[in-house]
Formats: C-alpha cells, sequence, structure tokens
C-alpha cells in the first residue's frame, strides 16, 4: 500500500513538474513571437521600435538583472545609488537592445528545449533561422517569481551573454573610477540614446 | 536533452531571491579577467582601432557593398573548410576522436561533393566539426590563459592563446609548402586577408555598436572575447 502510495505522489510530482516545464517552453515561445511580429508589423519604422519596446519591457525583470549586473558593488551602493542606477539601466537597456530586433521580421524561429536549472530558474535554447546556411543561436535565461509570471533576465547570443557582458563591464568602471562617475557615464549614455530616437524617450 | 550550463547568471542552486546576493559575489570571484596590462592593452587597443578605421573597416564596407549574404556565406564556407585539416588535427591532440573524425569527413565530404567548401552536404550527415586551435588544445591540457592582451594589428588574445596563434601559423606555413610545389606565401596570403575581411564584415554592425553604446568598449570586448573562448574551450 505504501509503494502504491509513493508511486502515486511520484506520479503527480512529475507531473506537476512536466506542467511547469510545459509553460515555461510555452512562455519562451509566446515571447519569442510576440517579439518577432512586433518587428514584422507593417508600420512605421518608429512604431515598429515602440511595439518591440513595450514587449521587450514587459517580459524583463528589470530588479534582477540590474542587482546582476552591479555585481559585488551592489552591497556597498547607496539605496539612492541603486535607485538611479535602476531607473537610467531601464532605459539605457532598453534603449540599447530592443532597436535590434526590427530587423528580425517574419525570420522563423524553433525552441530546441527549454530546462530546468533549479527552482524556477529556466534556459531555453532557440534557433533563428535567418537563411539555409544561417541560424543565430540564442539561449534565454528567464525565471518565474512569486506571482507566478515568468520573465526574462539574460540572452546569450552564440554564446555571448548579455548581462554577463554588462556585469563584467560596468564592475569593471566601478571598480576603476566609483560609482559616481559611472552613474554620470551612463546618464550620459542614456542622453545620448534619448537624442539620437527622440520619439522613443517616452516609449 | 541537459542543456550544457556556462551562464553564470544561474552559477548556484540557491533560491533567486533569498541568496541571490550570495550568489553574485561567488559568480564575482569566479569570473574575472586577469589583466595586470590595462595600461598597455589600452593603448594598443586605441591604436588598432585607429588602424581598423581607415583600412579593415573601409574594405570590410565596401566587401558588404559589393557582395549580397548568399555569396558572404560562401566565401565563409570555404574558409571554414581550408581550416578544417587544422581543426582535424587539434582535435587529435586533444584526444576528441569524434571532432577529428567530423572534421576530416566533413572536410573530404565538402572540399569533393560540395564544391572545394562552397556548399557544406556534410551538414545534411549531422556531422560535427568544431573549429579548434592550439590555444584550445592547450586549454584542454590545463595550461592557464595567462594575462589577456592586445595583439597590435590582430586585437584580444591572451598568452596561451598568442602562443596557440603562433604554432598554429607555423604549422599551416609547414603545410602549405608541402602542398603547394611552388612559393604558396601569395596563396596563403590570399587566404588569411579574404578570411580577415570576411570576420571584420560580420562584425561591422556589432563592433561600431559597442563602440558606440558601451560605457567603456575595452571592457566590453574583454568580456566578449572572454566568453567565446570560454565556450570553444568547453566545447558549448
Amino acid at each position: 500500500m505504501q509503494k502504491y502510495l509513493f508511486l502515486s505522489l511520484f506520479l503527480l510530482i512529475s507531473k506537476i513538474s512536466y506542467a511547469d516545464l510545459n509553460t515555461a517552453n510555452a512562455y519562451s515561445n509566446k515571447v519569442v513571437a510576440e517579439i518577432l511580429n512586433a518587428a514584422s508589423i507593417e508600420e512605421d519604422i518608429i512604431s515598429v521600435r515602440k511595439n518591440i519596446i513595450n514587449v521587450v519591457r514587459d517580459n524583463i525583470d528589470i530588479n534582477f538583472i540590474s542587482q546582476f549586473v552591479l555585481g559585488k558593488h551592489w552591497r556597498s551602493v547607496t539605496p539612492e545609488q541603486k535607485e538611479e542606477f535602476s531607473k537610467l539601466y531601464e532605459d539605457y537597456l532598453i534603449l540599447t537592445y530592443a532597436p535590434k530586433f526590427e530587423g528580425y521580421n517574419n525570420e522563423k524561429y524553433e525552441i530546441i528545449t527549454t530546462e530546468e536549472i533549479s527552482k524556477n530558474k529556466y534556459i531555453s535554447k532557440v534557433d533563428l533561422i535567418l537563411s539555409e546556411d544561417s541560424v543565430v543561436q540564442l539561449e534565454i535565461f528567464f525565471i518565474e517569481n512569486d506571482n507566478a509570471v515568468f520573465k526574462i533576465v539574460d540572452i546569450s547570443g552564440e554564446g555571448i551573454s548579455f548581462a554577463s557582458t554588462q556585469r563584467s563591464e560596468f564592475s569593471s568602471v566601478i571598480s576603476t573610477r566609483g560609482m559616481d562617475v559611472f552613474l554620470k557615464k551612463l546618464k550620459q549614455k542614456v542622453d545620448r540614446l534619448k537624442e539620437k530616437n527622440p520619439e522613443l524617450a517616452d516609449a | 536533452m541537459t542543456l550544457s550550463f556556462a551562464n553564470p547568471i544561474f552559477a548556484s542552486d540557491s533560491n533567486i531571491f533569498s541568496s541571490q546576493e550570495d550568489e553574485i559575489e561567488q559568480v564575482d570571484i569566479n569570473s574575472e579577467i586577469f589583466d595586470p596590462l590595462e595600461k598597455y592593452n589600452r593603448k594598443i587597443y586605441n591604436f588598432n582601432i585607429f588602424v581598423d578605421k581607415y583600412t579593415l573597416k573601409p574594405i570590410a564596407k565596401g566587401y558588404r557593398k559589393i557582395t549580397n549574404q548568399y555569396v558572404r556565406n560562401k566565401v565563409s564556407n570555404i574558409i571554414f573548410n581550408i581550416n578544417r585539416p587544422f581543426s582535424a588535427l587539434n582535435s587529435l591532440l586533444q584526444l576528441d576522436f569524434k571532432n577529428f573524425a567530423g572534421n576530416v569527413s566533413g572536410f573530404v565530404i565538402d572540399s569533393t561533393i560540395g564544391l572545394a567548401g562552397l556548399f557544406k552536404p556534410s551538414k545534411k550527415f549531422g556531422i560535427s566539426d568544431r573549429d579548434e586551435d592550439f590555444g584550445q588544445t592547450l586549454a584542454i591540457y590545463k595550461v592557464g590563459a595567462g594575462p589577456y592582451l592586445i595583439i597590435p594589428f590582430l586585437g584580444p588574445s591572451n598568452l596561451r592563446d598568442f602562443t596557440g596563434r603562433i604554432v598554429d601559423s607555423s604549422i599551416e606555413n609547414i603545410s602549405w609548402d608541402e602542398i603547394v610545389e611552388n612559393d604558396p606565401t601569395e596563396i596563403q596570403l590570399g587566404i588569411t586577408f579574404t578570411s580577415v575581411i570576411s570576420t571584420r564584415e560580420r562584425l561591422l554592425d556589432s563592433f561600431d555598436e559597442v563602440q558606440e553604446n558601451s560605457i567603456d568598449p575595452y571592457y566590453v570586448v574583454r568580456s566578449i572575447y572572454n566568453q567565446d573562448r570560454t565556450k570553444k574551450i568547453n566545447n558549448n
């Protein structure tokens, strides 16, 4: 009797885990489709960019990424610096990376696999098929937060992680020049990006 | 299928909220790049940017203008195929017999049916044919990377990989001398030049972007180089 109870419990847990993985896989499918659709809509380029920005903003966990990219400095910065950084960083991230997707329209893609790395942390491997000879391999890292909502925390393209790259850069700048100089430079970048794309400044 | 995992953002199994700070600190300890010559590397980096602006970049732009993606893909295929025997040799040195066999058979198939590498019929056979070099071979034998280096004209490297590059070049020179009856220098230079321009063209947009959008492009290039080499060494 105990054996059957254990087996039933095991099957129930397996089914739940499988359902979680299915849900996670469905999420990565949905978000890739949303971004490619946003890039494919036949409107003017500004509307396309705004659509992509909205999709990206809705799907990234800025708090997680902010903390990650500051690395070891997160503990030592003041709450005011954290707040200023988070606001600037969100704009920087969106204005720098969202326009990248506008060239990818009507591209085929394939979710190769989705795996749960540890509790609530997932990786999806995606092939973006640009042509017969050209496939871009992406890895989308996402988490399921306390509200059971999935959010992206990193994307790797051909093995290069954007979050790790930024963390290496930001950490090195802060270590050599201090947080205040880093925040000043980040603000300058954001202001320049907004000047370049004034229509997106409030997106 | 288990994904090979190399992303430090999920480096540990601890709960992402409760011990996120510990996780991040642990990751930082493991992933700092050894760059004691940063002051000198930066000077060479700026020198390379200057030279690139007036040489490789305009040539790469011209190459892009006079060709289309299809042609450029074919050129890349040919260059990849030419390098396969050297990848095979390094796979053998690494005792990676599967990749050795893949590179050898891929070379034979693509050189013949694939018309000197123009096409890649080997892909349909699911042949494993990763690009291997002597720097990766040294890494497999636990030779440390050593200090990060920016090589004049050649770009980012480290002591181990640059040593590997010298060994690879020597082997290539000897091989070409054996294959080609007359002086192969012109052929080698032609292949090297084409390979460099092909690579530079592929990096045109991303490199401009790094220069324009980064807080400090030197650190970004350093990080990307390190991640790329780690990926290749781990065969990801």
